[in-house]
């Protein structure tokens, strides 16, 4: 069933998000534009965090799955998404409370946009709670999932995320997003808080950098299938 | 003076692995990817084991000397290629006085059936690496020399 033209599904994929999980739902029921429907994907976690969820029972869906990545959390969360937009939020991150309504009337305003795209502000990993004023100092644009509302014909275009990668599944994506010359609209405001903590997935390097080349590997690979010969 | 013949990686700043037998390469500081081809990959190997192109050139031209000329040119001017986009940096040491008896063995059997060296480059992720959450994150952290990269913006 389609929800319509202007409703988004909201994608929440969490693995031991006990932590900070409260403050990320807080923020997107606070949303100026609600949301038609809200998913949890639980990957499997093994802290309290579905005793987290069960606070905001009613008001959201929850699945849970055996471990199998971010990128398999997502994809459940696609497959059970409604909505003609979806907008994906980590279970560490806060919205400000207009980003989804700024974003859509972005959509309304310039036809033909597949993807909004806004900044993010890093901050600390221990904020006031509920205080979304941060001791931040500058915002910046990166491509993050949490930071974008996206219509959800691009996934029919470019595909789900590639559960073959462990990490940087939302690069590997942005990768396809050029490759595919979706039309990405660029939103000069800030519009997600991006936690910095101790577990941050990124932060084993090591780990990080194989995947980012194995995502650039995928991207020769798709290069050469399309025999597009574009080395410099 | 003489041109340097040892050699080693650029790390951090170069990234590398054999990915479905491809090697493949990412200069995390100018976002530029490479993959190798020809006798590249195992010239590659042998430098990452030894450090010393001088012993890669000797082996393989003593292996098919009726183009040893064609050989040690093509080598050479594969590592420049290397060090000119910063993927390979002079070394003062020798990182083993013998690459693995196999990999002597491959770099033989490539020279006598010999293909050049070749590295590609590639530009068309740089700009999505760059704006990457994961190509930013530290061990520590946000860096602090994000200050500098130009993404600062409202």
């Amino acid at each position: 069933m389609n929800k319509g033209r202007s409703s988004y599904s909201v994608i929440i994929p969490v693995f031991n998000g006990e932590k900070y999980l409260d403050e990320a739902i807080s923020s997107v029921l606070a949303q100026t534009l609600k949301p038609e429907e809200i998913i949890i994907v639980d990957d499997g976690s093994t802290d309290s965090t579905a005793e987290v969820v069960k606070k905001y029972h009613g008001s959201v869906l929850y699945s849970y799955q055996s471990n199998k990545g971010a990128a398999a959390a997502r994809n459940t969360g696609l497959r059970m998404a409604k909505c003609d937009f979806i907008s994906f939020i980590d279970a560490d991150d806060i919205w400000v409370k207009d980003k989804n309504e700024k974003q859509m009337k972005l959509f309304n305003q310039h036809p033909g946009t597949e993807i909004v795209l806004g900044f993010l502000m890093p901050v600390s990993s221990k904020p006031q709670k509920h205080d979304i004023n941060f001791p931040a100092k500058k915002s910046l644009l990166l491509t993050h999932l949490g930071s974008a509302l996206i219509h959800k014909t691009v996934f029919e275009k470019i595909g789900n995320f590639d559960e073959q990668l462990a990490l940087v599944e939302d690069t590997d994506w942005f990768f396809r997003v050029r490759e595919s010359g979706i039309n990405v609209w660029i939103q000069n405001e800030m519009v997600q808080y991006y936690r910095i903590h101790e577990k941050n997935s990124t932060r084993d390097k090591n780990k990080t950098n194989f995947y980012i080349l194995l995502a650039y590997k995928k991207s020769l690979d798709r290069k050469r299938k399309s025999g597009i010969q574009d080395t410099l | 003076m003489k041109a340097p013949t040892l050699f080693k990686v650029n790390e951090p700043n170069v990234i590398y692995e054999i990915v479905d037998g491809e090697t493949i390469l990412l200069n995390l500081n100018s976002g530029y990817f490479f993959n190798l081809e020809g006798s590249g990959e195992i010239v590659w190997q042998y430098i990452l084991e030894t450090g010393n192109v001088k012993k890669a050139i000797q082996i393989m031209t003593s292996a098919n000397r009726k183009i040893r000329e064609m050989i040690s040119s093509s080598v050479t001017e594969f590592v420049a290629l290397l060090v000119n986009e910063k993927l390979l940096v002079p070394s003062d040491t020798v990182e083993s006085s013998h690459g693995l008896q196999e990999t002597e063995e491959k770099l033989k059997a490539s020279a006598q059936n010999f293909s050049p060296p070749k590295m590609n480059k590639y530009a068309d992720n740089q700009n999505v690496l760059f704006f990457s959450a994961s190509y930013f994150i530290e061990e520590k952290g946000w860096p602090e020399s994000i200050e500098n990269t130009g993404l600062i913006g409202v």
